[in-house]
C-alpha cells in the first residue's frame, strides 16, 4: 500500500505528480509542472498544425503574411543601407532628379513616384509595418476585452452578463464606420488611439458574445467541478481552467480583429480622417487629393495600395478560416 | 403506380444482395449474399448486433444509399420486378407508394418548420394519390384516424408533438400511399415501454387492417417476438437464420440465434443460466474468412474457417446458414 | 406571435434612445465646442462670447442640452445645417433618406438572394474546379479593399467600356429642361417597385392555396402582368426618361455593393446547406421518393436559410457602412455621403442628424431580420 502523506494544514495546495515505485512507494516526480504543461502545449501544437496545413487556404493565407512580414522587416534595413535616406524615405522623401511627379514606374523607383515625389514601393512597404502592428494591436486589445469579460459573463451569469450581452448588441448594430467618421473628424485620433479604439469595440462587440457561449460550455463541464471541489477560489477557476481552454478561439478572432482592424484604418485614412504618417490608405487619399484618382494612366498610384491592402486583408480571414477547422471540428472535410 | 394483385408467390424476393460502402479504408461489406421472402401480409422482423447490416439492407431495399454506397451483386424482386435495375426516376415512383419506411429515430424525419399535413401531403401529391386540396384533406384526416391522432394536430408544427404523437404522425405519414411494404427500422426503440406496447398493438392491428407487408427491424428481441409472423437474424451482413417466430424462439439452429435466445431471462419459465456471447462482432473492413462467427462460435472447426455456410432448409421452412447447427431446444415460452 | 414582437419594438427603441444619448454625448465631447464654428470670429471680446454662449444655452451642462435636443427632435425640429445654410436638417435628411434606403434594401435584397441561390446550387453540387474557383471568388469579393474595388468598377464599366455614367445621381444635360424634380421621380421611381414587389409577394401566397396543377401557370401569368403594367406605367407617364436617366445612375453602385456582400452569404449558404443535407428528415425526403430538386430547394434550402437570416442581422451595420463607401465612390447623394461631408465640415446638427438616421435604419433592418426570421422558423415564435 503506498503511504500518503497530509500536507501540514496551513501550507498552499500545490499539484504534485507522483508515481508508483517498484516496492510500491510513492515518488514524487520533480518535474515541475509549467514543464509538463509547456510539453503538453508543444504536443497539441504539433497535432494543430497538422491539420491546419491540410487546408491549402491557411497555408496561402499564412505565405501571404510571411512575405508581407519580410517586406517590412527589411525596410528599414534598404532604408539605412541601400537607398539615399533623402530619395526614398516615405513621408518625407524627395526625387529631385525627375521633373514631374507622379512618375511611372522606372529603374530607380520601381512602383514609381506619388505626387508629391515620394517613392512608392518605399511607401508600401512602411505601410506594411504600420499595417502590422496597427493590425495586431488592435487585434490584442479586442481578444483581451473579448475574452475577459466572455468569461466573466459566462461564469457570474446575471447582471454582468445582461450587460454586456445588451452592449454587444449595441456595437453590433452601429455602422462603424460612420461612428468613427464622426469621432475621427472631431477628435484628433493617432496611430496608436485608433487602433486601441478598434479594439475597445471589437472585444466588447460580436467577439464577446461567441466567446461567452463557449465559456458556458466548458463551465459546465466536470473538471470545473472537480477544481471547486479541490478548493479552487473564483479567480482561481477563471483564470486557470476557464480561459485557457478559450485560447484556441480568442486566437481564431484575433485573425478576423486584424482583418478588419487593417480594412477599418485604410478606409478612415482614405477618407482623409486621420492623423497617419503613411498608411496604405493614406496613399489612395494622396492621390485623390491630388486629382489623379480616376486617372487610369496613373495607375500606379492606386493599384499596389489597395492590392496590397485587399491581399494582406485577405491573408488574415483565410488564416482565421483555416484555424476555424481546427478549432471546431466539425467544418473539418471529411 | 398500379398496384395489380399479381400471382407471384412473394411480395417481396431477395436474392444474393450484396452491398458495399466504399470508405478512406477500403470496402465495408454491410450486406454479403443476403436473401429472404416476405409474402402479402406478412410481418418480418429483421433482428441482429448494431452494425450487423439490418438498416443497411433497408437502405438497400429502396436504394437510398449514399454516394459510397453500391450494389455489387444480386436482386430485389417486388412482384416479381427487379428493383436493382431500375433507373433513379423509375425508383422515385416505387419509393412511398409501393415501399415506404419509418425511420429509426422517426422524430427527425419530419422537417421542423413545415406543417405535418403539409409533409404527408407533398407525398401524396407526388405520387398522384389526390388531385385536389379537399381530396388531400379527406385522405390526411383518415390517416390520422387510422393512427389515432386527433385531426386538429394536422395543421401544427412537429415541434408541438409529443414523442409518442410524432411516432404516429411518421406512421401516417409511410401509410399515406397506401403502400404493399412497410419497413419499420426500430420504430419503437426510441420511446418508453409503455407507449411502445400500445404502438405495437396498434401497429399489428393496422398491418391486419390493411393487409400490407411488413419488416420489422430492431434489435429488441422481445419486441420482435411480439409482432413477427418470421424472423431473419443477421450477423456481420450476411442472413444467418430464417424461421418462423415460434421455431427461431423454441429450436434457434444457429450458434448465434442460440447465444442471442439464451441470452434473455424469461419471466415465466424454470430459472436457468444466462449465456453470454464472448468478443465482438467482426469489423466488416475485413471480415474473418469463411463463416463470419467463427471467431466467437465455441463449436467452430477447421471447415468453419474456410467454407463459406450457405442458408439451407432444414424442414418446414427454416433455413440456417451453419454446417453444425445446434439440435438441444430451448424452453422459452 | 404578437408579444414577441411587442418586446422586440420595445427593445429597440430602448437601444435606439441609449443610442441617441451616446451619439450626442459622443459629438458633444470634441475639444472645444460647437460654438466654435459660429465664435470663433477674433473680433468677438471674451463677453460678447460668453453672452453668445449663454444664449445659444452652450454653458449648460450636457444632459440638459440632450434633453432639449431630444424634445425638440420629437417634434421634427432637427437644428439648421450649417454646410446647407438655411437648410433644416430634416428637410436635408427627408430629401436624402429614400436615396439611400433603396440603395440598402435593392443591395442587401439583391445580393442575399443571389448568394443564397449560389450556395445552394454549389452545395449540392460538391467538389470538382466550380467549386474551387467559386470559394476563392468568394473570399476575393468578401475581403476587398471596398475604395478600391468601386474605383475598379468604375474604371472598368465607365471608363474602358463606357457603359455606365462615372458617377452622381443624375446627368445634367438629361435634366436640363425637365418639368419634374429629380427627387420627384425617383420617389414615385421607389413607390411603384415597392407597390410590385408587394403584388409579387401576395401573388405568391395566392397561388401556394390553389390546386397543384395550376399554382405555376397561375404565378407566370401573374407575374408577366405586374411587369408589363410596370413599363406601361413608366412609358406612358412622360417621364420614363428621366427614371431611366436615375436608374442608369445607380446601376453601378448597386452592383459594386451587391458583388461584395454576395460573397459571404454565398460561403454561408453553402456551409448551411451541407449541415441540413445531413439530417434526417433529407434521407425521409429521399425516401418519399420525392425528386432531388424538390428536395433542395423545398426541405434543405428552407432549413439551411435560418443561419442565413441570422447573419444578415449580424450584417446590417457592414452593408450600411458600405453604403457609405460606395456613395463616396460614386460621388452618389445620399446619406451616406451626407455624413461624411458634414463630418469633414464639422456641421455639427448635420452629423447628429445623419447619425439619427443611420441608426433607425440599422434598428429597423434588424428588427424585420428578426420577424423574418420568427416567420421561418415555427420553434422560435412562442419564447
Amino acid at each position: 500500500m503506498a503511504e500518503i502523506t497530509r500536507p501540514k494544514p496551513g501550507t498552499p495546495l500545490r499539484p504534485q505528480l507522483g508515481r508508483l515505485g517498484p516496492q510500491g512507494e510513492v515518488q514524487v516526480i520533480e518535474t515541475p509542472l509549467w514543464k509538463i504543461r509547456l510539453r503538453l502545449l508543444w504536443r497539441s501544437f504539433q497535432s494543430n498544425f497538422k491539420i491546419f496545413l491540410e487546408n491549402p487556404i491557411g497555408l496561402i493565407g499564412l505565405a501571404i503574411i510571411l512575405l508581407f512580414a519580410f517586406m517590412a522587416a527589411i525596410h528599414p534595413y534598404l532604408l539605412e543601407n541601400v537607398w539615399n535616406r533623402n530619395v526614398y524615405d516615405p513621408v518625407i522623401g524627395i526625387d529631385q532628379t525627375i521633373t514631374f511627379h507622379p512618375a511611372p514606374p522606372s529603374a530607380q523607383h520601381l512602383l514609381g513616384t506619388d505626387p508629391l515625389g515620394r517613392d512608392v514601393l518605399s511607401q508600401l512597404m512602411f505601410g506594411t509595418r504600420a499595417a502590422f502592428i496597427l493590425g495586431i494591436l488592435a487585434a490584442f486589445v479586442t481578444v483581451t476585452i473579448a475574452t475577459t469579460v466572455g468569461a466573466l459573463s459566462a461564469y457570474y451569469g446575471g447582471a454582468i452578463d445582461t450587460f454586456f450581452m445588451r452592449l454587444a448588441d449595441l456595437i453590433i448594430m452601429t455602422p462603424i464606420i460612420s461612428l468613427l467618421i464622426v469621432m475621427s473628424a472631431l477628435f484628433e485620433i493617432g496611430f496608436t488611439h485608433l487602433a486601441v479604439i478598434i479594439g475597445l469595440l471589437g472585444g466588447l462587440g460580436g467577439a464577446t458574445i461567441i466567446i461567452k457561449s463557449q465559456a458556458l460550455t466548458i463551465k459546465v463541464r466536470s473538471y470545473i467541478e472537480a477544481a471547486r471541489v479541490a478548493g479552487g477560489g473564483n479567480a482561481h477557476i477563471i483564470f486557470n481552467h476557464i480561459i485557457p481552454n478559450l485560447l484556441p478561439l480568442s486566437f481564431l478572432y484575433m485573425m478576423f480583429s486584424v482583418t478588419s482592424a487593417i480594412a477599418l484604418e485604410a478606409v478612415l485614412s482614405f477618407f482623409g480622417l486621420l492623423n497617419i504618417r503613411m498608411s496604405w490608405g493614406l496613399m489612395i487619399f494622396t492621390t485623390q487629393r491630388a486629382g489623379y484618382l480616376l486617372d487610369l494612366s496613373k495607375w500606379w498610384l492606386i493599384f499596389p495600395a489597395g492590392l496590397a491592402i485587399t491581399m494582406l486583408c485577405a491573408a488574415f480571414y483565410l488564416v482565421g478560416r483555416a484555424l476555424d477547422e481546427v478549432v471546431n471540428p466539425r467544418l473539418r472535410k471529411r | 403506380m398500379d398496384k395489380i394483385h399479381s400471382n407471384h408467390e412473394y411480395l417481396l424476393k431477395v436474392e444474393n444482395l450484396t452491398m458495399h460502402y466504399t470508405t478512406r479504408g477500403g470496402e465495408v461489406s454491410a450486406v454479403d449474399d443476403v436473401s429472404f421472402t416476405v409474402r402479402r401480409g406478412e410481418t418480418m422482423g429483421l433482428v441482429g448486433e448494431s452494425g450487423c447490416g439490418k438498416t443497411s439492407v433497408a437502405l438497400t431495399l429502396l436504394k437510398l444509399l449514399p454516394e459510397n454506397g453500391i450494389i455489387k451483386g444480386g436482386h430485389i424482386y417486388l412482384d416479381g420486378m427487379d428493383l436493382v435495375k431500375l433507373k433513379e426516376d423509375q425508383m422515385r415512383r416505387v419509393r412511398w407508394d409501393r415501399i415506404s419506411m419509418i425511420f429509426q429515430a422517426a422524430m427527425n424525419s419530419l422537417n421542423p418548420v413545415y406543417k405535418v399535413s403539409d409533409q404527408i401531403v407533398e407525398a401524396l401529391e407526388y405520387h398522384n394519390e389526390v388531385r385536389t386540396n379537399q381530396e388531400a384533406r379527406r385522405r390526411l384526416k383518415d390517416l390520422f384516424t387510422l393512427v389515432g391522432l386527433e385531426h386538429e394536430m394536422l395543421d401544427r408544427y412537429p415541434h408541438e408533438y409529443s414523442g409518442g404523437m410524432r411516432q404516429r404522425a411518421v406512421i401516417a405519414m409511410a401509410l399515406a400511399c397506401h403502400p404493399d411494404l412497410v419497413i419499420a427500422d426500430e420504430p419503437t426503440t426510441a420511446l418508453d415501454v409503455i407507449v411502445q406496447d400500445n404502438l405495437l398493438h396498434e401497429m399489428g392491428d393496422l398491418q391486419k387492417k390493411l393487409g400490407m407487408s411488413m419488416i420489422f427491424i430492431s434489435h429488441d428481441i422481445a419486441v420482435v417476438a411480439q409482432v413477427c409472423d418470421r424472423i431473419g437474424v443477421m450477423y456481420a451482413g450476411r442472413m444467418i437464420e430464417i424461421g418462423t417466430t415460434e421455431q427461431v424462439f423454441k429450436r434457434p439452429l444457429h450458434p448465434y440465434t442460440f447465444g442471442l435466445m439464451s441470452a434473455f431471462p424469461s419471466i415465466v419459465g424454470p430459472k436457468r443460466e444466462l449465456a453470454t456471447l464472448p468478443g465482438e462482432p467482426p469489423n466488416l473492413l475485413d471480415p474473418p474468412a469463411g463463416c463470419r462467427f467463427h471467431p466467437r462460435c465455441p463449436f467452430a472447426t477447421e471447415d468453419c474457417k474456410r467454407y463459406v455456410p450457405v442458408l439451407r432448409d432444414l424442414g418446414g421452412g427454416h433455413f440456417v446458414a451453419c454446417d453444425h447447427p445446434m439440435e438441444a431446444s430451448l424452453g422459452n415460452p | 406571435m404578437r408579444r414577441f414582437l411587442f418586446r422586440r419594438i420595445a427593445q429597440n427603441i430602448f437601444t435606439f434612445f441609449l443610442f441617441l444619448v451616446l451619439v450626442y454625448v459622443l459629438v458633444d465631447a470634441q475639444p472645444g465646442d460647437f460654438s466654435n464654428v459660429y465664435l470663433n470670429d477674433p473680433r468677438l471680446s471674451p463677453k460678447q462670447r460668453t453672452i453668445l454662449r449663454e444664449s445659444l444655452g452652450l454653458d449648460k451642462p450636457v444632459m440638459e442640452r440632450f434633453v432639449q435636443w431630444l424634445g425638440n427632435a420629437a417634434q421634427g425640429d432637427l437644428g439648421i445645417s450649417f454646410s446647407n445654410y438655411p437648410r433644416p436638417v430634416l428637410d436635408v435628411i427627408a430629401e436624402r433618406a429614400p436615396r439611400t434606403i433603396m440603395l440598402f434594401l435593392t443591395a442587401t435584397i439583391l445580393s442575399y438572394s443571389i448568394g443564397f441561390l449560389a450556395g445552394k446550387i454549389l452545395a449540392w453540387r460538391r467538389g470538382g474546379f466550380l467549386e474551387y474557383a467559386t470559394t476563392v471568388t468568394g473570399v476575393g469579393l468578401y475581403t476587398v479593399f471596398l475604395p478600391w474595388f468601386g474605383l475598379l468598377m468604375i474604371w472598368l464599366f465607365s471608363f474602358t467600356l463606357g457603359l455606365f455614367p462615372i458617377g452622381k445621381f443624375v446627368d445634367p444635360i438629361v435634366w436640363r429642361r425637365a418639368p419634374v424634380e429629380a427627387n420627384d421621380v425617383f420617389l414615385r421611381l421607389m413607390l411603384t417597385i415597392f407597390l410590385a414587389s408587394i403584388l409579387f409577394i401576395a401573388l405568391f401566397s395566392y397561388s401556394r392555396r390553389l390546386n397543384p396543377g395550376q399554382r405555376t401557370p397561375v404565378r407566370l401569368v401573374g407575374s408577366g402582368i405586374i411587369i408589363v403594367a410596370w413599363f406601361a406605367y413608366w412609358a406612358s407617364s412622360g417621364m420614363g426618361k428621366y427614371a431611366a436617366d436615375i436608374l442608369h445612375h445607380l446601376f453601378l453602385p448597386i452592383l459594386t455593393l451587391t458583388l461584395v456582400n454576395f460573397a459571404g452569404t454565398m460561403l454561408l449558404t453553402r456551409n448551411s446547406m451541407l449541415e441540413t443535407l445531413r439530417e434526417d428528415y433529407i434521407m425521409a425526403a429521399r425516401a418519399k421518393g420525392l425528386p432531388d430538386q424538390v428536395i433542395r430547394d423545398k426541405h434543405a434550402a428552407r432549413n439551411a436559410l435560418l443561419p442565413v437570416v441570422t447573419s444578415f442581422v449580424l450584417a446590417v451595420a457592414f452593408v450600411l457602412d458600405g453604403g457609405v463607401i460606395t456613395e463616396t465612390i460614386f460621388s452618389w447623394p445620399g446619406m451616406g455621403l451626407t455624413l461624411l461631408e458634414a463630418a469633414v465640415v464639422q456641421d455639427i446638427p448635420m452629423v447628429i442628424g445623419a447619425l439619427v438616421f443611420t441608426g433607425i435604419l440599422a434598428l429597423t433592418a434588424h428588427l424585420i431580420a428578426d420577424i423574418l426570421y420568427a416567420f421561418l422558423d415555427p420553434r422560435i415564435r412562442y419564447t
